[in-house]
């Protein structure tokens, strides 16, 4: 658990008559295991910002910092999720959860023993010696979540991870991740368009304006954890949307 | 309430009772043996039984055993040199282009060194080399060798190059995020990934090993079932020549079988079913 912080970031692709600025002057403090969701128009940059976070590209301008540490290439310290299967489907389940500890060299009984819970967790015991092709897009979509939980990073970052699933698996994936910050608290950046899912998981939720992007305002969500799918219908949180609602359409506007 | 529904899905595609809706297993090796047993009856029939194929054209079933009984050693003699021929080219020209296309995929330079040699052979047919191969390396094992590793080569370097590149990014980078290393996501990710094409490859490769060395035998050999099949047909010697190409086919559906066998398991997450 560490705070992530980026400053003055700006991201630029292509050259000449062709750059794009995918981020301009960008800022963004989160919080040692706060969970921190990005809302914006397609386009905005949120992406971008997240591979920079991941290590996966790197700045052309500011600084990215996890806990005191400059961001460099990825380390296993900052684990992503993406929103395409990235489960490998030539490990087993079981395999695919011990990957992280295995690369990064660690084999303690204690990562031995994390696979098991996270397994357990999501309701894969069965499943350990299965392979990925027998499972369900939802259920890969477990695996991948338990993975990067087993892996045991400073920070998580997911992009869209519950973008290509149907809405009452997205329900489960929410529980799934209610159930995580229990046992494992982490800080975590996540990348929606789901503006309800947003509410569900986040601690705070950060409303972007079209590329490139700036935060146009942030919205705290109030509600305790555990959150339950009821509370959607509270007059409180459907306040709260029509205001990230109306927050994202001041821009659409103009 | 969903993910239950969804559990009980995959697990009925998890258990072997996914098989329930094929027929039994058995009938399919029946019709396949029934249909063998047709097909040598036929050649009894348009051959001895009714002669109306003339053994000029085709031998019939005891004349090709009346030859098999006095020709057995120099078949066997014949047909290991072929067959040694084709491993050892097969192993040596595979397993250069599968290290020459990990190569290609991994480094710029490599890359660019050897993508335009390797675009300008491919479109030659390998048997077209045979006669520079006799003239550089004569008639022995050596030319042959060379023959079909440049084959393989050729078969496994475009293989290899093709397949890790269709290795979906995704992959490498969720390895790299949950800490492995550039050489370590490389080993354990693209690896595994191309693993049953590079099995396929080696398949084709196989057979292409062998469709050039019986080829360059025809041409010239001391030995060989190329060589075989040639000066029996030089003699209208039809049963012989049937004998060599059906060795011929025993060969390569045996190192197919092989390869295929010793793939099994490190291929088995990718197979459709099972
Ligand atoms: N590799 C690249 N080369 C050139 N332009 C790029 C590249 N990656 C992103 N961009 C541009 O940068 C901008 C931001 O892209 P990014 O993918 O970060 O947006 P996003 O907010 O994630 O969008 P979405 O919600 O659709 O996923 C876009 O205009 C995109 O075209
Ligand atoms: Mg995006």
């Amino acid at each position: 658990m560490t705070s992530v912080s980026i400053s003055d970031v700006s991201m630029i692709f292509g050259s000449g008559e062709n750059v794009v600025y995918a981020l301009k002057d960008a800022n963004l403090e989160v919080q040692s295991g706060e969970f921190v969701s990005l809302v914006g128009p397609s386009g905005c940059g949120k992406t971008t910002a997240l591979n920079l976070v991941a290590g996966f590209l790197s700045a052309t301008k500011g600084v990215i910092r996890i806990g005191d540490h400059v961001a460099g290439p990825p380390d296993g310290k900052r684990v992503v999720v993406f929103q395409d299967d990235a489960v490998f489907p030539w490990l087993t389940v079981r395999k695919n959860l011990e990957y992280g500890p295995r690369v990064q060299g660690r084999a303690a009984s204690a990562d031995r023993e994390a696979v098991e819970k996270y397994l357990a967790l999501v309701g894969l015991e069965q499943f350990g010696d299965a392979y990925p092709k027998n499972l369900s897009g939802g259920m890969r979509k477990r695996v991948d979540l338990a993975r990067a939980y087993v892996s045991d990073p400073e920070v998580l970052l997911m992009d869209e991870p519950f973008g290509a699933l149907d809405i009452f698996t997205k329900e489960s994936m929410w529980e799934i991740l209610t159930t995580f910050r229990r046992e494992s608290r982490k800080t975590v950046i996540f990348v929606t368009h789901d503006i309800e899912e947003a509410i569900m998981v986040s601690d705070r939720v950060i409303v972007m304006s079209p590329r490139p992007a700036r935060i146009t305002a942030e919205v705290r969500i109030p509600f305790a954890f555990p959150r339950h799918l009821d509370a959607r219908n509270q007059p409180e949180f459907q306040a709260l949307r029509q205001e990230i609602v109306r927050l994202l359409g001041t821009h659409r506007d103009e | 309430m969903s993910r239950s529904a969804t559990d009980k899905r995959a697990a009925v595609a998890a258990s072997p009772a996914s098989s329930s809706r094929k027929p039994p297993a058995r009938s399919g090796e029946l019709l396949s043996v029934a249909s063998m047993a047709m097909c040598i009856a036929l050649w009894w029939m348009l051959t001895s039984g009714t002669g109306i194929v003339s053994s000029l054209y085709f031998p019939s079933p005891f004349q090709v055993l009346e030859r098999l009984g006095n020709l057995w050693p120099t078949l066997a003699l014949d047909s290991a040199a072929t067959f040694v021929r084709v491993v050892v080219s097969w192993l040596i020209g595979s397993f250069l282009g599968i290290a020459a296309g990990l190569l290609m995929a991994r480094s710029y330079v490599a890359r660019h060194l050897m993508q335009p040699i390797i675009e300008a052979l491919r479109p030659v047919p390998p048997v077209a080399l045979v006669p520079f191969v006799i003239l550089w390396f004569g008639i022995g094992d050596l030319g042959k060798i060379v023959l079909g590793a440049l084959s393989c080569f050729m078969v496994m370097v475009v293989n290899t190059v093709v397949s890790s590149n269709n290795v979906r990014p995704v992959f490498l980078r969720a390895a790299r995020s949950l800490g492995a290393s550039e050489n370590v996501a490389y080993r354990t990710v693209i690896l595994p990934a191309i693993l049953p094409e590079l099995v396929s490859g080696l398949r084709i490769g196989a057979a292409l090993a062998f469709a050039v060395i019986v080829a360059a035998e025809m041409i010239g050999a001391e030995a060989g079932l190329g060589r075989l099949i040639m000066l029996a047909s030089r003699t209208l010697d039809t049963p012989v020549i049937l004998l060599g190409t059906v060795v011929i086919g025993i060969e390569a559906y045996v190192l197919d079988r092989i390869v295929r066998l010793v793939s099994l398991r490190s291929t088995r997450w990718a197979d459709r079913d099972g």
